[in-house]
C-alpha cells in the first residue's frame, strides 16, 4: 500500500494523451505515448456520469481482472490513474482486431492462418480459465491483433470469477451471435464451457468469413442454431428442456453442418464439432482443445508475423461503442438485422441495440 | 503493472498512521475503525449480503485509513462507500437507494442512543425494555434531498478510495485458509471449533489486523485463540507448518481480546451475562468511549471540532 494518491499525479505524468480514436457510451479511447520511451499506448478514459451510481461495474471488473492476468495473448494493462472524477486505463496499443481481419475481403486465409489465430485465442483463454475467470464476451471484435500479428484477448468488462460453484450468475452475457444455447435457455449455473462455445463459433466464422449463427433476437438465435445443427435430442443434451427459459422453438432435422467447413480438414471439423456440442459438459476445456490433433497435424500454424493483416493496419482502428464499454446504447430497437447486439447484465430485458462503427 | 496479491500496510504506515500524524490519538482512531466496520457489518446483514462482501468492504476500509487521515475523510462516508464498492467487486450488487436507506436507519438508531442522557447506561438488560422507547424512523421519499446528498458523497468517496489505494482492490480472505488448516489439524469436526474460528475472524475484521497481516497469519490466530478458549491442546510449533510467526498470531489474539473488552463483545464461547455485571464504572467509561466514537464517525467536521475542543481544553492549563 503505497501512498497512491500522491503517486497518482506522477503516474498521470508518465503518459501523453493524443488524439481520440474511439468513442463509446461509457468510455473514450485515446491514442497516447509513454513519455520516457515513446511507446504507443491506448488510453481508455472511463466517463463517470452524473446519473450513474458511481464507477461502472464493468470498469471495475476490467481493472480488477487485468491487474491479475498477465499473458502474451491477453491485453496488458500498463497503468491506471485518475484525473478529477475520471478513471484512465493505460492499455497496450493494438492495431486492429480479428473482426476487421475477417471483414477485409481482400485478404485470403489459409488453414495455417486460422490455426494460428485459434491457437493464440485458446492459449489466452486457457490462461484465463486456469485463473478462475470467465471472459463472457468473446467475439472477433474483442480479439485484438498487435502490429506483429499476435492475438490478444481484450475487454474484461463482463468477466467474473467462477470459484464458487453454487453462485448464481446472470445469463444475459456474451454477444448474441456467440452466446451458447444454455445461456439462451436461461441457465444460471454455468462454467468455462460458455467461452468454449464462443470460440467455436469464432472458429467457424474464420472459415466461412461470415458470422456463423447471426440471430436477430434471442429466440431467432436459438432457431438459427438448431436450424444449422438440428434440435438437440434428450440423449445429446440431457435435461435441457428443464432449463428456466426453455422454449420449444421447433424441431429441426439433424444436419451434417460440418460439411460447410470441410475446407479446414477433418481434424478441424472434428474440433469445431467438439466445441459446438450442445451439452456444455461434453465440450472440451481450452486445455483439451489445445491438445486436439488439429494443432499437431499438418499444416503448422503460421507464425504471427506472417499472418494476413488488413491494408489499413497502420491507421488507428475505429472502436465500436460496445467495444469500449460493455453496455448498449440507449437507441430504439429494430435498427435492422445487421447490427450486432449485446446485453450487459444491467441491461437485462431492455430492448436496445448497439451501434457498430465498421472499420 | 505488477501487484502484490494482498497489499499490506508498511511498518511506517503502522507506526504513524495518517490520522496519528493529524494528531488524532491512536485509541480514538482504533475506536473509529471499530465504529465504521460495525456499521458495514450491520448494514450488510440488513441488506442480506454474504459475509465475503462485508469482509472485503471492511478490509478496504482499514487499508484506506492507512493511506488517509480521519481528519480529511469522515468515517461514516468511507464506511458506506467501501461497502458500496465491495458490492460491485463481489458481484453482489445492491441498489444505492437501499444502501442509503439502511445507513440512514442505522445512523438514526445511533443518534437515538446518543440522545439518551449520558449518565444512563444502555447495557444489555436495559436495552430490552426502555432504551428504544420513542425511536422512530421514516424512510426518506423518492425525491428527498438526503438521498442525492448521500449519493454525491458516495460517488466522490468511492473514487477517493480507488485513487488512494492505487486501484488495487484484491482482497484475499482467511476463511478458507482457516478451514483448510483445521482439516490438517484434524479439528474440523471438533465441537464447533470451526464456528468459533469463523466468529473470531469476523471479529478481527473490526481491528486493523487485516491490513497488517496476510490471511494465513489471521487464520492461524483464529485457530490459536479458539483452541485456547476451548482448552484444546495443539502440538508445539503447529503454526510453523502454516508459515505463521508466533509473535504475529499472539498479537492478533491480543487485539481481538481487547476488542471484546472495550466493546463488550462477549467471547463467542460464553455469551453469558456473568461477564457483564451491572452499571459499574468500567461500563460507564466504555459507553462514553462509544459515544465519542459514534459522534466522531459522523463526519470529518466532527473530528476537527473535537480536536479543536481538546486543544482549547489543554490551552489554559
Amino acid at each position: 500500500m503505497d501512498l497512491a494518491a500522491r503517486e497518482n499525479g506522477q503516474r498521470a505524468e508518465r503518459w501523453n494523451k493524443g488524439i481520440k480514436i474511439g468513442e463509446g457510451t461509457f468510455a473514450n479511447v485515446y491514442k497516447g505515448t509513454e513519455k520516457a520511451t515513446g511507446r504507443k499506448v491506448a488510453i481508455k478514459k472511463i466517463k463517470v456520469g452524473e446519473m450513474k451510481d458511481g464507477l461502472d461495474m464493468t470498469a471495475l471488473r476490467e481493472v480488477k481482472f487485468l491487474q491479475e492476468l498477465h499473458h502474451p495473448n491477453i491485453i496488458a494493462l500498463l497503468d491506471v490513474f485518475s484525473v478529477k472524477q475520471n478513471v484512465n486505463l493505460v492499455l497496450e496499443f493494438l492495431d486492429t482486431d480479428l473482426e476487421a481481419v475477417i471483414r477485409d475481403k481482400a485478404l485470403i486465409f489459409q488453414n495455417a492462418d486460422i490455426k494460428s489465430w485459434m491457437a493464440m485465442s485458446l492459449r489466452g483463454l486457457e490462461y484465463i480459465h486456469r485463473h478462475g475467470v470467465l471472459h463472457r464476451d468473446l467475439k472477433p471484435n474483442n480479439l485484438l491483433i498487435s502490429a506483429n500479428g499476435e492475438l490478444k484477448i481484450a475487454d474484461f468488462g463482463l468477466a467474473r470469477e467462477f470459484g464458487d460453484a453454487g453462485s448464481k450468475m446472470t445469463c444475459q452475457v456474451i454477444t448474441r451471435w456467440y452466446r451458447p444455447p444454455e445461456l439462451l435457455f436461461g441457465s444460471r449455473f454455468y462454467s468455462t464451457a460458455v467461452d468454449m462455445w464462443s470460440i467455436g463459433t469464432i472458429f467457424v466464422e474464420l472459415i466461412l468469413r461470415v458470422p456463423f449463427l447471426a440471430g436477430e433476437t434471442d429466440i431467432d438465435q436459438l432457431k438459427k442454431t438448431f436450424h444449422a445443427m438440428g434440435t438437440p435430442t434428450e440423449q445429446e443434451w440431457p435435461g435441457y428442456t428443464k432449463l428456466p427459459d426453455y422454449h420449444d422453438v421447433g424441431a429441426y432435422p439433424k444436419n451434417p453442418w460440418w460439411n460447410m467447413i470441410s475446407s479446414i480438414g477433418k481434424e478441424g471439423q472434428d474440433l469445431a464439432r467438439d466445441m459446438l456440442k450442445f451439452d456444455p459438459l461434453t465440450r472440451p476445456s481450452a486445455k483439451q482443445a489445445l491438445q486436439h490433433r488439429f494443432f499437431s497435424s499438418y499444416p503448422r500454424p503460421t507464425a504471427p508475423k506472417a499472418l494476413p493483416k488488413p491494408l489499413a493496419e497502420l491507421r488507428p482502428r475505429e472502436l465500436a461503442p460496445d467495444e469500449t464499454k460493455g453496455k448498449p446504447l440507449l437507441a430504439p430497437s429494430g435498427n435492422g438485422p445487421m447490427k450486432r447486439k449485446a446485453e450487459s447484465p444491467q441491461a437485462a430485458g431492455r430492448n436496445v441495440a448497439r451501434k457498430l462503427v465498421f472499420a | 503493472m505488477a501487484h502484490a496479491p494482498h497489499p499490506l500496510a508498511t511498518l511506517e504506515q503502522i507506526a504513524s498512521t495518517p490520522s496519528y500524524n493529524d494528531e488524532i490519538p491512536s485509541e480514538v482512531e482504533a475506536d473509529l475503525r471499530v465504529a465504521g466496520c460495525m456499521l458495514i457489518q450491520e448494514a450488510g446483514i440488513m441488506l442480506d449480503l454474504p459475509q465475503s462482501t462485508m469482509a472485503t468492504a471492511q478490509v478496504i476500509f482499514h487499508r484506506f485509513y492507512y493511506v488517509s487521515s480521519m481528519y480529511s475523510f469522515g468515517v461514516n462516508d468511507i464506511s458506506i462507500s467501501a461497502l458500496f464498492l465491495s458490492t460491485k467487486l463481489c458481484e453482489t450488487p445492491v441498489r444505492l437507494r437501499d444502501l442509503i436507506n439502511t445507513y440512514l436507519f442505522l445512523l438514526e438508531r445511533i443518534q437515538h442512543l446518543l440522545n439518551l442522557p449520558s449518565d444512563r447506561p444502555f447495557n444489555e438488560q436495559e436495552r430490552e425494555d426502555t432504551v428504544w422507547d420513542g425511536f422512530e424512523f421514516q424512510v426518506p421519499g423518492f425525491h428527498d434531498e438526503v438521498f442525492w446528498e448521500w449519493k454525491d458523497v458516495i460517488t466522490a468517496s468511492e473514487m477517493q478510495i480507488l485513487k488512494r489505494l492505487g486501484f488495487n482492490m484484491q482482497v484475499d480472505l482467511p476463511y478458507s485458509h482457516m478451514i483448510n488448516y483445521l482439516k490438517i489439524l484434524d479439528l474440523v469436526f471438533e465441537d464447533d471449533v470451526a464456528q468459533m474460528c469463523w466468529s473470531i475472524l469476523s471479529d478481527l475484521l473490526l481491528t486493523p489486523m487485516y491490513a497488517i497481516h496476510p490471511p494465513h497469519t489471521l487464520a492461524c490466530a483464529s485457530i490459536l485463540l479458539a483452541t485456547r478458549l476451548k482448552r484444546i491442546p495443539l502440538p508445539e510449533g503447529w503454526y510453523i507448518l502454516f508459515d505463521a510467526e508466533w509473535n504475529d498470531i499472539w498479537s492478533c489474539c491480543g487485539h481481538v481480546m481487547n476488542l471484546w473488552k472495550d466493546w463488550t463483545v462477549t467471547e463467542p464461547s460464553q455469551r453469558s451475562p456473568a461477564v457483564e455485571s451491572g452499571p459499574d464504572e468500567d461500563s460507564v467509561g466504555r459507553e462514553n468511549r462509544w459515544r465519542r466514537a459514534w459522534v466522531l464517525a459522523q463526519s470529518r467536521k466532527a473530528v476537527r471540532r473535537w480536536l479543536e475542543g481538546r486543544d482549547e481544553r489543554k490551552a489554559p492549563v
